[in-house]
């Protein structure tokens, strides 16, 4: 059962992850924000929350199974969360909003 | 003849796509079942629907069952054929091999028969082969197909064209094909990381469409690329038979030397000797896997050169927690009892080529990643489809060549829906042909085959809207049968064996109540599709032919 729970939290770090890496780029930020900017910095940010994310999930699957089950789990994973990313852009972009943090200062 | 790499790839991955496409996706959507195949295996045969079983005892059962084993006939046919003399009645046994994993309800056995007198070939052997039921040693009767195991997963590696291994040849230059069809399609595509998440389903259908070949393709990149490669790795030595051609001698001497050092009989002493007690070996080979921290279970036994004085017993533990199919082999001495040598970890590339094959055949117990793995297939097959409706979108209008794009688009049709209405007729035609039917499992074949030839048929008949610049009526009246058959396939389950889904549901028993469960999503889905095809279509005459919004496919889940 805590290997269930260990699984699930997998693919919440795993869509964590690629929400992130998603809203670093232009094209998703605009079907966000509009025309606001995104700026460099905040470029920066969200792909190292993306890259600490996907790393905590690794961490997870390693924890979980033996290294060469747990490498194939995190890919495939990986593979899955982020074509669920990019439906939930295509149908629900808005359910992404909270992880742009916009009201934090992170654009000085 | 292009002016630049992205052209020429373009180019490439077009026609390479297309011409390979057909065959690609039914490797990948056979492919793609196997994944569940020992599910698909209890789903078909009812009086196997029991707990997966250990290796049984080899004294209780197994060397009963070994002995029943005889050499195939279609195999024992064409050695005939290469031998000087007449064959022996009875052939000597080289050895036999069971086989299992954590799926296995039945186990599966085998013996290789030496074949004498033959000039080219002093090794020359085939095969025999019974599925028995471990509990009790019964023999599984041969006409009652395993449609997972033995139809559905061989037609993905192997076409079922045994003639000369030119299925193994046709699927191998089109894993090839596949590699390069990646290759190309990663260089001509020109946002490669910008558009990684990009679907866009409000826009025309030939952007939407080419956006989902993207999704599917770039973001599965890594699973496509390991399985096209590791399919390659696994039957390479049948694409370079080195060893049995060219390097025949150094091979063999190789083999040789290899025997002796690790200090097992390279052939039969031909000298009658009693065979020691298997099940004792087998408790030896527990305990050594205890002792090394890898407690485990037999997955793979081989005892080979039965009844003679140079048996030896190979046994090999369950990969169920190893991506590798089985740990390293520990042989014993079959008459004497005794250990001969213990398998090392394999090198390197021993490992590599172990890691390789276990990912594509899977055989470890991890059901979430084997979900996975069915995603993963199911979006290389969604890929190859819409690279087929992007290839027919963008020249639709075309007027000269729309014979040719009727033809494509019937092609189209045959592997995407066509190819589902088959696969479900086979499980149709299981649950209704009587099992003492002779030959059920030849029928079922037969089945299949018609079935999907008629569909294919269907799909030529019906594609004249095509040429009208609209969407060939086969695509509905398709979908219209894969939903009525699965639908039909799941009420057949309940009648003839009384495992209703809430039954399978209510004892947890998930290889029927999964798959009963896939095919009712999968009649859901075709009828949803076929409903917005039909309203597309009443859209399409209410506006004329001409009409440029009716003249696409469907947005599916738009209506």
């Amino acid at each position: 059962m805590f290997n269930v729970v260990l699984l699930s939290l997998v693919f919440f770090f795993n869509y964590l992850g690629m929400s992130w890496l998603a809203i670093s780029l232009k094209s998703h930020w605009r079907q966000l924000h509009g025309e606001t900017e995104l700026r460099q910095r905040r470029i920066a940010i969200y792909r190292t929350l993306g890259g600490l994310a996907l790393t905590c999930s690794l961490i997870l699957c390693l924890w979980v199974d033996n290294p060469s089950i747990a490498f194939l789990v995190w890919i495939m994973s990986v593979t899955a969360t982020a074509k669920a990313v990019a439906f939930t852009l295509s149908y629900h972009a808005n359910w992404l909003k909270f992880l742009s943090g916009t009201r934090l200062p992170l654009d000085y | 003849m292009f002016s630049s790499l992205r052209q020429s790839m373009t180019w490439v991955h077009t026609w390479l796509g297309l011409v390979f496409g057909f065959l690609l996706m039914v490797i990948f959507f056979f492919g793609t079942l196997s994944v569940f195949d020992r599910e698909i295996d209890r789903w078909a045969l009812p009086e196997t629907r029991f707990e997966p079983q250990l290796i049984p005892s080899y004294e209780g059962i197994l060397a009963k069952a070994f002995q029943r084993i005889e050499p195939d006939p279609e195999e024992l046919a064409a050695a005939n054929k290469r031998t000087t003399g007449e064959l022996p009645d009875k052939l000597r046994i080289l050895n036999w091999g069971a086989y299992t994993t954590h799926r296995d309800p039945t186990l599966y056995l085998y013996a290789e028969f030496a074949i004498p007198n033959n000039p080219s070939d002093p090794f020359d052997h085939v095969h025999g082969y019974i599925t028995i039921d471990p509990r009790d040693g019964r023999v599984i009767p041969k006409n009652r197909l395993e449609i997972g195991s033995d139809f559905f997963y061989p037609l993905h590696y192997s076409l079922h064209l045994h003639w000369n291994s030119v299925g193994y040849f046709i699927v191998g230059l089109s894993a090839l094909i596949m590699l390069v069809a990646l290759v190309s399609g990663v260089i001509i595509h020109r946002k490669l990381f910008r558009e990684f998440f990009t679907f866009r389903p409000k826009k025309k259908l030939q952007r939407k469409v080419l956006d989902l070949h993207d999704l599917t393709g770039v973001v599965a990149l890594p699973f496509h690329f390991f399985f096209a490669l590791s399919g390659l790795i696994i039957f390479a030595y049948i694409y370079l038979p080195v060893s049995e051609t060219v390097l025949q001698e150094p091979a063999l001497k190789h083999a040789q030397a290899e025997a002796e050092a690790k200090g097992l009989p390279f052939a039969p002493a031909d000298i009658p000797a009693p065979m020691g007690s298997v099940d004792t070996m087998i408790s030896q080979a527990k305990q050594i896997w205890r002792e090394r921290g890898q407690p485990g279970e037999v997955g793979y036994l081989v005892v080979n050169y039965p009844g003679d004085s140079n048996a030896y017993v190979s046994i090999y533990r369950a990969g169920n927690d190893t991506v590798s199919l089985v740990g390293q082999g520990i042989h014993f001495n079959a008459v004497s009892g005794e250990l001969i040598y213990q398998e090392p970890a394999p090198s390197v590339v021993g490992g590599i080529n172990e890691f390789l094959t276990g990912l594509h055949l899977q055989h470890f117990e991890h059901w979430l990643l084997r979900w996975l793995y069915m995603i993963g297939g199911l979006a290389g097959c969604v890929c190859i489809a819409t690279g087929f409706i992007f290839f027919l979108e963008k020249r639709k209008r075309d007027l000269e060549s729309r014979l040719a794009l009727r033809c494509v688009d019937a092609l189209a049709v045959s592997t995407i829906t066509g190819m589902l209405l088959a696969t479900i007729s086979i499980l149709v035609a299981n649950r209704l042909l009587p099992p003492e039917l002779v030959d059920k499992d030849v029928w079922e074949i037969r089945l299949f085959c018609g079935a999907w030839l008629l569909a294919m048929g269907h799909a030529f008949w019906r594609s004249a809207s095509m040429v009208k610049g609209g969407v060939s009526s086969a695509w509905q009246e398709q979908c219209w049968g894969i939903a009525a058959l699965s639908a039909l396939a799941v009420l057949l389950n309940w009648v003839t064996t009384g495992d209703h889904l809430l039954k399978t549901l209510r004892d947890g028993y998930w290889p029927v109540a999964g798959f009963d469960l896939v095919l009712l999503t999968v009649a859901f889905a075709a009828l949803k599709v076929a409903i917005v095809l039909r309203s597309r279509k009443a859209g399409f005459h209410s506006q004329g032919s001409s009409s440029e919004a009716s003249d696409e496919f469907p947005e599916i889940g738009a209506s």
